[in-house]
C-alpha cells in the first residue's frame, strides 16, 4: 500500500522542480495513452469487456487493446465480474505481481459493492476491500461506452493528480 | 400422463424397497429410506419395458427434521419419468453413492456434500467442490448463518497446495 | 510411467488464464508433453444463487437467472418461469409464447456464436472471432431495443413477458435473418474449411457414446457422439411442438464435430425463428396473474434445452411467496466431468481445443 504523505511530497517536489515536472508530464502522457490491461475477466462483465475490444466499440483507437495474459507485463487491472471469497487471494496475488505504476478499475456492480450478490455467503462485497481501486464503473453489465468513459476518467485522473486529490479530499 | 405400465412397475419396485409412491404434477415419486436407495436406483434402472436409466439430477433438500437426496430419472429412449426421494438422518447423513451406476454423478454428489454435508459412501473423491477446502459449515442448510459484510470483506489466507 | 529422458510433473493452469474461458482452474499432470490426468478445480465464481433464491420472491429471482449462462441471456429464465407456471397451472397467452421462443432462440444463436468464436481464438484464429462478435452485436441490439439491457434483458415474467416489442423489432429481426445464411457460408469457409482448424480438431478428443451416457453428458456434446436426444423434441415445452425443425446429429465424436454441430444448430434456430416470425399472432403478452405470486404447495422438475446442455429447475414450494428450494441443474456443471474422462494421452495443445469444444461457461458451472 502506498504511503499518502510520501506520494504527496513527491508530487510537490515534481511540480516545483522544472526538469522533473516536465519529465513526469511526458511519462504520464505515455502511460495514459497505452494502458495495457491484464485479462482478469471473471463473469458476465468480461463478455462486455470483450465486446469493447471488438470491432464496434473499438478499444484499439485509444491504445488499450492489448490484453496481456501475464500480469507482469500489464499496468491496469480491470476487475470485471463478481469477486468471490475463494478467488480473492488469487486476485490479490495477481495485483501484487503487476509492476508499478499500476491502477485498478472496478467494472460492474459486483466489483463495486457486491452488486446483486451482496448478501451471499460466498461473495466479497466490493473488490475494494482486497485491491485499491481507482475508478468505479457501475452497471450490470455496464455498456461498452461506460467502460471506455471509465478508462478515459482514469486517464484524466493520472494526468491531473492535483485535481483528483482536490475532488477526493476537498482541500 | 403416467403410463399404466410405468405405474405398475413402480408399484412393484416400491413393494420391494418399502417405499411409498405418490404422484405430483404428472410425475411419480418414490420415497424410500436411505438404506434402500441403491436398491431403488438399481431397480429403476432395470425396470422391464420402461427403464429409467438416465440420471438427470441429484440434489439435497433440507427439511426441518431430516435431509433428503432427490434423484430425477428418466430415459433417453422413452418417455418415462421417475423421481426417487431418499430420506437421510440429519445428525448423521450417510447414503450410498450412485457413482457405481453413473460416473457422472461424481460432481453432483460432491456438490450435495459441500452444500448439505451428506456423506456418500463409496464415492471416489468426496471433497468440497464449490467452497474452499477449509470452509466450515454447510451453506444450504436452513440453520446456516451468513457472515456479516465486514467478515466477508476480509481476505482469507490461501493454504499451500490448495 | 516415463518415456526415457522425460519426467512426470504437474502444473497449474490457474484461474487467471487466457485460454480457460473464465475462472476455471485445472491441475494438469504431464509426462513430457503428454497429459496423463487433469483435475478440474471449480468454485471460483460460486455466488450462492440457490441460497439467495430462498430469500427472494419468485419474481425477484428472475434477474438472477440471467446471470447463470450469461452468453445466452434470456434463455435461462425460460426454464424458471415455465417451472413456476407449471406449479401454478397458468396459461400463457399465444403472443407471449411466440415472443419467448424468439428470444430463447436468439439467445441460443448468440451463445453458439461465442462458442465458435472462442474455439477459433484458442487456436489463434482471430478473424472468426471478429465476425462472430459482429453478428452477436446485432442480436444484442435486438435485446436492447426491447428491454434496455444488452446481455441480461430480464424480459420474461411469470405468466408471459414483461411488455410488447417495439415496432422496429420485427423488421430488424427479419433483416438479421436474411443476412445470416451468407454469414454461415463465411464461417464454413474461414473456420471449418481451414486446413489448420481441421488438422487440429479432427479425431481429437473422442467421446464414445456409451461413455457420454454414463457421464450424464447432455446437450450438443451428446449429440455430437451420435445420440439423438433433444428435449425440445423428446418432451416439448412451450410451443416447440408446433415448429418444424430437425435435430442435427453427428457421429464423429471428436472436437471438430462438436464445433460443427453448433453451426448446424444455428441453422436450425434460424428456421425456427423464420417460422415464429411468420406465425406470431397479435394479442396480450401477459396472463392474468395475481399481484402476489404464491404457488400452491408442490414440487416440479422442469427441463429445457439450454445451449450448453440440459437445464433443470427443481422448485419446491411451501405455499409462501418465497420458494423453499430452487435447485438449478446446469448442463455445463455436469459436462466438466467429460474433460478428465477423455483427456489421457493427448498433448497440452489438444487440451486447449478439447476444453473449448466442451463449451463451458463458468456462470453455469459455478452458479
Amino acid at each position: 500500500m502506498k504511503n499518502e504523505k510520501e506520494l504527496r511530497d513527491a508530487e510537490v517536489m515534481a511540480e516545483t522542480n522544472i526538469l522533473r515536472a516536465s519529465i513526469e508530464k511526458f511519462l504520464n502522457w505515455g502511460r495514459v495513452h497505452s494502458f495495457w490491461p491484464t485479462s482478469f475477466g471473471l463473469a458476465c462483465c468480461a463478455i462486455e469487456m470483450a465486446s469493447t475490444g471488438g470491432a464496434r466499440y473499438c478499444l484499439a483507437r485509444f491504445g488499450y487493446e492489448v490484453f496481456q495474459a501475464s500480469p507482469r507485463q500489464a499496468d491496469l487491472m480491470i476487475v470485471a465480474g463478481t469477486l468471490t471469497r475463494k478467488m480473492a487471494p488469487v486476485a490479490r496475488r495477481i495485483y501484487d505481481q503487476m509492476p508499478e505504476p499500476k491502477w485498478a478499475i472496478a467494472m460492474g456492480n459486483c466489483a463495486c459493492s457486491g452488486g446483486p450478490f451482496a448478501d451471499s455467503y460466498a461473495v466479497v462485497p466490493g473488490a475494494d476491500s482486497i485491491i485499491p481501486i481507482d475508478v468505479y464503473i457501475p452497471g450490470c453489465p455496464p455498456r461498452p461506452e461506460s467502460l471506455i468513459f471509465g478508462m478515459l476518467q482514469l486517464k484524466q485522473k493520472i494526468q491531473n493528480p492535483a485535481k483528483a486529490r482536490l475532488i477526493k479530499y476537498g482541500k | 400422463m403416467v403410463s399404466d405400465s410405468l405405474r405398475a412397475r413402480v408399484g412393484e419396485l416400491a413393494a420391494r424397497v418399502n417405499g411409498e409412491v405418490e404422484e405430483s404434477l404428472g410425475v411419480l415419486e418414490l420415497t424410500v429410506n436411505h438404506s434402500d436407495a441403491i436398491e431403488a436406483l438399481n431397480g429403476a434402472k432395470n425396470l422391464v419395458d420402461v427403464p429409467c436409466d438416465f440420471l438427470h439430477d441429484l440434489c439435497g433438500m433440507d427439511l426441518e427434521d431430516h435431509l433428503e437426496v432427490v434423484y430425477q430419472l428418466s430415459s433417453l429412449r422413452g418417455a418415462q419419468r421417475l423421481r426417487i426421494i431418499a430420506r437421510v438422518e440429519r445428525d448423521n447423513p450417510v447414503i450410498d453413492s450412485a457413482t457405481r451406476f453413473w460416473k457422472g454423478a461424481d460432481f453432483l454428489e460432491r456438490e450435495a456434500f459441500d452444500m448439505f454435508g451428506i456423506q456418500f459412501k463409496g464415492h471416489p473423491n468426496l471433497k468440497r467442490i464449490y467452497m474452499w477446502d477449509d470452509f466450515e459449515g454447510y451453506p444450504m442448510r436452513k440453520d446456516y448463518v451468513i457472515e456479516s459484510h465486514e467478515q466477508r470483506a476480509i481476505m482469507r489466507v490461501r493454504k499451500e497446495g490448495e | 510411467m516415463t518415456i526415457e529422458g522425460t519426467q512426470e510433473y504437474s502444473i497449474n493452469m490457474g484461474p487467471q488464464h487466457p485460454s480457460t474461458h473464465g475462472v476455471f482452474r485445472m491441475v494438469v499432470h504431464l509426462d513430457g508433453e503428454v497429459v496423463t490426468k487433469v483435475e478440474p478445480k471449480i468454485g471460483y465464481l460460486h455466488r450462492g444463487l440457490e441460497k439467495m433464491a430462498e430469500s427472494r420472491t419468485y419474481t425477484q429471482f428472475i434477474p438472477y437467472t440471467d446471470r447463470l449462462d450469461y452468453l445466452a441471456g434470456p434463455h435461462n429464465s425460460l426454464g424458471y418461469v415455465q417451472a413456476v407456471e407449471k406449479l401454478m397451472d397458468l396459461e400463457v397467452p399465444e403472443r407471449a409464447e411466440y415472443l419467448r421462443v424468439i428470444f430463447a432462440e436468439l439467445g441460443r444463436i448468440a451463445s453458439h456464436l461465442v462458442m465458435i468464436a472462442s474455439g477459433s481464438l484458442d487456436i489463434c484464429g482471430w478473424t472468426p472471432w471478429s465476425y462472430c462478435f459482429r453478428d452477436r452485436e446485432r442480436i444484442l441490439d435486438l435485446f436492447e431495443m426491447t428491454a434496455g439491457n444488452r446481455m441480461t434483458p430480464n424480459y420474461f415474467r411469470i405468466g408471459g413477458v414483461s411488455h410488447d416489442v417495439p415496432d422496429e423489432f420485427m423488421p430488424a429481426l427479419k433483416s438479421f435473418l436474411d443476412d445470416m445464411p451468407e454469414n454461415m457460408e463465411e464461417y464454413l469457409g474461414i473456420f471449418f474449411g481451414n486446413e489448420i482448424a481441421q488438422s487440429r480438431m479432427k479425431s481429437v478428443g473422442i467421446l464414445p457414446k456409451e461413455l457420454a451416457e454414463n457421464l450424464l453428458i447432455t446437450g450438443a456434446n451428446l449429440r455430437a457422439s451420435g445420440v439423438q436426444y433433444d428435449i425440445r423434441k423428446a418432451e416439448p415445452y412451450g410451443i416447440y411442438d408446433r415448429f418444424d425443425f430437425n435435430i442435427p446429429v453427428l457421429y464423429g465424436c471428436d472436437t471438430y464435430d462438436r464445433h460443427l454441430l453448433r453451426l448446424l444448430e444455428i441453422q436450425e434456430s434460424i428456421k425456427i425463428l423464420r417460422q415464429a416470425l411468420r406465425d406470431i399472432p397479435e394479442g396480450p403478452v401477459m396472463a392474468k396473474v395475481p399481484k402476489v405470486i404464491k404457488p400452491p404447495i408442490g414440487k416440479v422438475y422442469h427441463r429445457v434445452e439450454n445451449p450448453k446442455g440440459e437445464m433443470g429447475w427443481y422448485i419446491v414450494s411451501n405455499g409462501t411467496t418465497k420458494p423453499a428450494r430452487v435447485r438449478i441443474r446446469t448442463g455445463a456443471f455436469v459436462n466438466v466431468q467429460m474433460l478428465s474422462a477423455i483427456i489421457a494421452g493427448w498433448k497440452i495443445q489438444d487440451l486447449v481445443t478439447i476444453f473449448a469444444s466442451m463449451d463451458l461457461v463458468l456462470g453455469e458451472v459455478d452458479k
